[in-house]
């Protein structure tokens, strides 16, 4: 049982400063998430102490609440119906464990996941946020500068969202805040933003470049066109760049999370997600149909509006916090 | 019009097809789909447990005459269902006293600012009013230069007074209708989650204080199941007398609006459907059963196109083409017309059996449009009437004069010959769209 065992241990052993102030930010951000979702599930172990098939219906009711995403969970309720019937499992509680324990492997699926930036060797990292209308792509870079800025990294901001009104007046007054360095201008072609923020990015030495784009729903072709060039640009300039390419989702995403992130991917290599906005009532666990899916696995998760709410995605410490009370 | 159902659930529905009568076992495979297809739609589950059980048994109760078709009655009774959930009436807006005052709220990132800005538009456009903006959103940085930005290229007045107390802002903001006689207030709110007590409470203050006709609720039509906390959550802190959909452009199907209307009672008003200013319409139950089971949108098409083309112009266009008088003078003033109509994909989605042609997907690069366009451009006026002059040396002048090659001018007649014929031979009232 190995995650659950390890969930154990981190609960018992909360000495581990660094693990325990991670799971402490979890704890709180996802509390109202965890709240809804946990109450329910000990519920149902109330109401139902023996695994029927009504318990099945309202696991699998509980799950798509959670909107993991109605194809994942039709399978992942193939798998537990099947662990229940090789391991006659007939107690609920010993089947929360194991629903855990099959969440676990779902999202890891055998796979080494990386959370890290993958880092330039050389010159200016550059990583770009794409995503669609208000997921919080303007605000992450703003959470992310301010991160690396406190671990001693040069940073910029590129504003190449051109189109939406106020955009990189927004933009800019993140960069002051976060005393990063800034470039961008309104109404102009966001390609041409780049090439010259990328080209004073070289010239002043800067660590780490963030490139905000409009938001773009993934239908609409000329937009995901110009994505593409923006891309050619980026490489152009700085080759093998951008280093990362961080498609952010909002929390609250229902199903079409999934065809975000293939419409996505299919224009330019998407690294990793940003799953935002986790400090409500929203589950998010659509990312973990979209890596079922998709095989883009989360980086960043943000648990509220202070600068420090943004945190590295780890899925033992977002499944702890899911389930911690039921444990 | 039945037989316009997504892929999956008119196979499902054949099976009913030819059935002397509706039974359990027969609408079996259609009912699962129907699941399916609600909660791929991000339907609340609940609504999805009860709507399947309540069309099962009205189904199951169905008498099939003779000549009827139960498939189609099948069908017929889960659209006529979805609609009656949806609230199968058009709400409009509440107007109980001058100045009419709408405030609207939402989670962050819902496009709360950017619907401000196309209520105002729509209220002066469809209904000669008179709105005021009011920037309230005194949080999010650069929230108020967006307002500004939009009131700008509308040109309606924006009421700003910075980072002040937001009821202090709306009570200078009423000051100032009055004396610009301004007939609708529009409150742009920052956006905040449903469990934020200090800000919730800040919206209560401008409610008790401002006495909203309308507190309108602005909704990602993209959400997923949680959207029935955030709509329970404002509506019991503000009683919210109506939502608008945003984000319906995209290829989302929008189920939230089921979880609306039936799990809280509050009335879908608008929906947002472009990026554009113009990008607001009112909401049709109708229209979004049809979206929601894939059943495409011509009612949307139809009002697009009248708010571009009015009826004499079609009337004439129509006459041209049957009578084949239709050259390609007429075609550039079409090819503009449609580029008015906004993106083609949108429009191509809305055609009914869109999934099943591969429509929903087909990607249009506008650029070709504009190559024809060139083309055409590149003619002279005669020749544009009478296209059969054009021999090589002058396809050579047009190819040089547009950029593109005398295949692409010789490709573009061609086709635009085969279109003629076909205009012909629609003549026997059966129009169509040629595109």
């Amino acid at each position: 049982m190995g995650l659950f065992d390890k969930l154990k241990k981190i609960i018992s052993k909360k000495e581990e400063t660094t693990a325990k102030e991670t799971l402490e930010t979890y704890d709180k951000g996802l509390e109202k998430t965890r709240d809804e979702f946990v109450s329910k599930l000990n519920l149902l172990g109330i109401k139902y102490t023996k695994v029927n098939e009504e318990y099945f219906e309202e696991l699998e009711n509980l799950l798509i609440m959670a909107d993991i995403g109605v194809n994942t969970v039709f399978k992942f309720m193939d798998a537990i119906r099947a662990r229940v019937k090789s391991e006659s499992i007939t107690d609920t509680a010993e089947l929360q464990e194991i629903i855990v324990d099959e969440l676990f492997i779902l999202y890891v699926n055998n796979e080494s996941l990386s959370d890290k930036i993958n880092f330039a060797s050389s010159g200016p990292t550059v990583i770009l946020m794409v995503g669609v209308n208000g997921v919080g792509k303007t605000t992450t870079i703003a959470k992310l500068a301010y991160k690396y800025k406190q671990e001693g990294k040069k940073v910029m901001m590129i504003a190449a969202d051109t189109f939406r009104a106020g955009a990189v007046a927004q933009l800019e007054e993140w960069a002051t805040r976060t005393e990063s360095l800034f470039y961008g201008s309104e109404n102009t072609d966001p390609s041409g933003v780049i090439y010259d923020g990328l080209e004073i990015a070289k010239k002043e030495n800067v660590d780490l470049v963030f490139i905000d784009t409009a938001g773009r729903l993934q239908n609409k072709v000329n937009l995901m066109k110009e994505l593409e060039k923006m891309n050619r640009v980026i490489g152009k300039i700085i080759p093998d760049a951008p280093h990362e390419t961080l498609l952010v989702i909002d929390a609250t995403t229902g199903q079409n999370g999934i065809v975000q992130a293939e419409s996505f991917k299919e224009i330019t290599k998407i690294t990793g997600i940003v799953l935002t906005k986790l400090d409500g009532t929203a589950k998010g666990g659509i990312v973990l149909a979209i890596k079922e899916n998709v095989g883009i696995p989360v980086k960043f998760i943000g648990l509220g509006e202070k600068m420090t709410d943004l945190k590295v995605f780890d899925i033992e410490s977002y499944i702890y916090g899911l389930f911690k009370d039921m444990i | 019009m039945f037989e316009y159902m997504g892929d999956r659930l008119s196979k499902a529905i054949k099976n009913i097809r030819g059935m002397g009568k509706i039974t359990e076992e027969n609408i079996n495979d259609a009912m699962r789909e129907i699941r399916m297809a609600l909660l791929e739609a991000d339907v609340n589950y609940q609504v999805v447990k009860e709507f399947v059980n309540n069309v099962k048994e009205k189904a199951l109760g169905l008498d099939v005459g003779k000549n009827l078709k139960p498939d189609e009655l099948f069908i017929k009774l889960v659209k006529d269902e979805l609609i009656n959930l949806l609230g199968s009436e058009v709400a409009p807006l509440e107007t109980k006293k001058y100045p009419t005052i709408l405030m609207l709220v939402g989670l962050q990132g819902s496009g709360k600012t950017t619907t401000a800005g196309k209520l105002a538009n729509y209220l002066r456009k469809k209904e000669s009013k008179h709105p005021l903006l009011v920037a309230c959103d005194i949080y999010r940085p650069a929230a108020i230069e967006q307002l500004k930005d939009i009131g700008k290229s509308l040109n309606i007045p924006v009421f700003e007074e910075g980072k002040k107390e937001v009821v202090a802002i709306v009570k200078d903001a009423l000051e100032y209708a009055k004396e610009n006689k301004n007939d609708y207030i529009i409150i742009d709110t920052a956006g905040r989650l449903h469990i934020d007590e200090n800000l919730m409470a800040e919206l209560k203050n401008i409610q008790e204080f401002a006495h909203p006709d309308e507190v309108l609720l602005v909704i990602d039509a993209m959400m997923g199941q949680d959207a029935i906390h955030v709509i329970e959550g404002f509506n019991n802190a503000l009683h919210l007398t109506g939502c608008i959909l945003t984000k319906l452009d995209g290829n989302t199907k929008g189920g939230v609006a089921l979880s609306v209307r039936h799990l809280t009672n509050v009335p879908i008003k608008f929906v947002g459907d472009s990026e554009k200013l113009d990008g607001l319409s009112m909401f049709y139950p109708e229209r979004m059963a049809e979206r929601i089971l894939d059943m495409g949108d011509i009612m949307g098409i139809a009002e697009k196109v009248e708010d571009i083309i009015s009826e004499t112009e079609a009337k004439d266009q129509m006459k041209k083409m049957q009578s084949g008088k239709y050259d390609l003078e007429d075609f550039l003033t079409n090819l503009k017309q449609i580029k008015k109509l906004g993106p083609l994909e949108t429009l191509l989605k809305m055609l009914p059996q869109a999934r099943k042609m591969g429509l929903n997907n087909v990607q249009i690069d506008p650029k070709q449009m504009a190559h024809v366009e060139a083309i055409i451009q590149s003619m002279t006026p005669y020749e544009r009437k009478h296209p059969e002059i054009l021999k090589a040396t002058r396809k050579q002048r047009i190819a040089k004069g547009s950029g593109r090659s005398v295949e692409e001018v010789n490709r573009l007649l061609n086709q635009f010959e085969q279109m003629k014929k076909m205009m012909k031979m629609m003549q026997n009232g059966n129009m169509k769209m040629p595109f």
